[in-house]
């Protein structure tokens, strides 16, 4: 995702503060211009409580002011500078400082998203969700409200997503259940977007085929026999919800083999031995190459072996080179 | 936007299955002779699967004051004494040596081939709808001096008297 740091141009005041009843504004613009914010402040706070506070101008040298000073601390000051500009629409009924406004406006609610995205990056994820939420509302109250949203829904939505199925994999537990559930919701919210897009529907697959197998590796070895069962079914429940998602982005990019692998990992988990056979082999023709080049490179890797045996003894049967592989499997393992 | 990366496929049944295996160890009775030295689990097939859970989860536990040592066996000629022997399918089909192998031993057999319990097996690992689940031979235990708890026999499929 690109970001957009949106700056803000400070445009001069073209005309001049001048007489005595716009006194407080001119000192505030003053003190703008000499970057004395603070004294800025003062001034313009002053300002919008006398008889100047009907003055467009003021109310826009109001919102500049506080955007200036917004800070991680003055956080508020954002909103008192949007305040400030739609007070400065108010009073200028003409309309003959709309585009000046409005331009304030948009400036001033796009740090919002700038916002969500740095928040983003910072992986504070539940920040960058309210500033998105928060950009969106702005910009369609006061900006455009006609404004779709869909393409940046879309992209901010699948980055989320992202970010959530990146963090649980740092996870365990209830926490890892509950941001699991998070980054589902964030990816279901694409796809009712769009539902023809490849990577959420591979993410939500991904992130329900996780959580399932999780419940039965990380299986406590004293768990009493009674709640194997229990777990299997919560495990296969997980591996049913994940199938629909990986069985339609299989169907859009067929030669991915992370996706088949996901597939053929729930039908493993599902006992359902006729599809598992039916993508492993898929999975094993594309493999195949690649680990026997990897085991000519290296001999001694126990895993590559290990896949070669599991090959020859079932997709592909051949008796020799099983007890080839086998025999060298278990050397390795003396 | 960087793809996530992505969890490879996990071997999800070998983990119920050894677990089952520790269960069946807790629920069973031996006799005198086999509650001393270290409890053997032993599993006859290839090294992965069950064979790794088993000594990655298992090995060193305790079955009453005995510790829990998982070995691997590639021919059946290697085995010498085990409590119990997790026959793995593609060498369940031998179950009938097997059970002559072991008579007058107390080893539990436990294999995974449908129609293994007629053949020697005590214990037969079955797949019943989309679950893993156990059927129970209490005669062919009995053979063997083994003795299968009430609450391991109620959770059976199936259990052959």
């Amino acid at each position: 995702m690109k970001v957009l740091k949106h700056i803000s141009l400070i445009v001069l005041f073209l005309s001049a503060f001048s007489g005595i009843s716009q006194q407080y504004t001119t000192k505030a613009y003053a003190k703008y211009q000499a970057q004395e914010f603070d004294s800025a402040k003062y001034w313009v706070d002053s300002a919008v409580v006398s008889n100047e506070k009907t003055n467009s101008q003021t109310w826009q040298l109001r919102g500049l002011i506080y955007r200036k000073l917004e800070s991680p601390e003055n956080k508020g000051y954002r909103e008192i500078a949007i305040e400030s500009f739609l007070e400065a629409q108010k009073v200028d009924p003409e309309g003959n400082h709309k585009e000046k406004i409005d331009g304030y406006l948009y400036n001033t609610i796009i740090r919002y998203y700038n916002d969500a995205v740095t928040q983003l990056g910072e992986k504070d994820l539940e920040g960058s969700e309210k500033s998105y939420v928060a950009y969106k509302e702005m910009y369609l109250a006061h900006v455009d409200g006609t404004k779709d949203f869909k393409t940046n829904d879309i992209e901010y939505y699948n980055a989320l997503g992202s970010e959530y199925l990146k963090l649980i994999g740092t996870l365990s537990g209830e926490e890892k259940t509950q941001k699991t559930a998070k980054g589902v919701a964030f990816f279901e919210q694409v796809l009712s977007l769009d539902p023809n897009q490849f990577q959420p529907n591979f993410n939500v697959g991904i992130m329900y085929y996780n959580s399932g197998a999780d419940l039965i590796m990380n299986m406590d070895p004293l768990t009493p026999i009674e709640e194997i069962p229990v777990i299997e079914e919560k495990a296969q429940n997980n591996f049913k919800k994940a199938l629909p998602f990986l069985l339609e982005a299989h169907k859009m990019q067929p030669e991915r083999t992370d996706v088949i692998e996901a597939i053929t990992g729930c039908y493993y988990g599902l006992q359902d031995d006729e599809n598992y056979t039916k993508f492993q082999k898929i999975l094993d023709e594309k493999n195949l190459p690649t680990l026997l080049e990897k085991h000519s490179a290296n001999p001694k890797n126990r895993a590559v072996v290990r896949e070669l045996v599991r090959i020859y003894s079932t997709t592909f049967k051949d008796d020799e080179k099983y007890k080839k592989y086998a025999e060298i499997l278990d050397n390795l393992e003396e | 936007m960087t793809p996530p990366s992505v969890t490879q496929m996990k071997d999800t049944r070998s983990p119920v299955k050894a677990l089952y295996l520790y269960n069946f160890a807790t629920l069973i009775d031996w006799p005198t002779d086999y509650r001393k030295g270290d409890f053997i689990i032993g599993v006859y097939g290839s090294k992965e699967g069950v064979y790794d859970n088993l000594k990655m989860k298992f090995e060193g536990k305790a079955i009453g004051s005995q510790e829990i040592v998982v070995k691997s066996f590639t021919s059946s000629s290697q085995i010498s004494k085990a409590h119990i022997l997790y026959v793995t399918p593609k060498n369940s089909s031998q179950i009938s040596s097997l059970n002559s192998q072991f008579k007058g031993k107390s080893t539990l057999l436990v294999t995974e081939r449908d129609g293994n319990l007629s053949k020697g097996a005590a214990i037969n690992f079955v797949v019943k709808g989309t679950s893993q689940k156990f059927e129970i031979s209490k005669s062919n235990a009995q053979k063997h001096k083994l003795v299968i708890a009430d609450r391991l026999l109620n959770l059976a499929v199936n259990v052959v008297e």
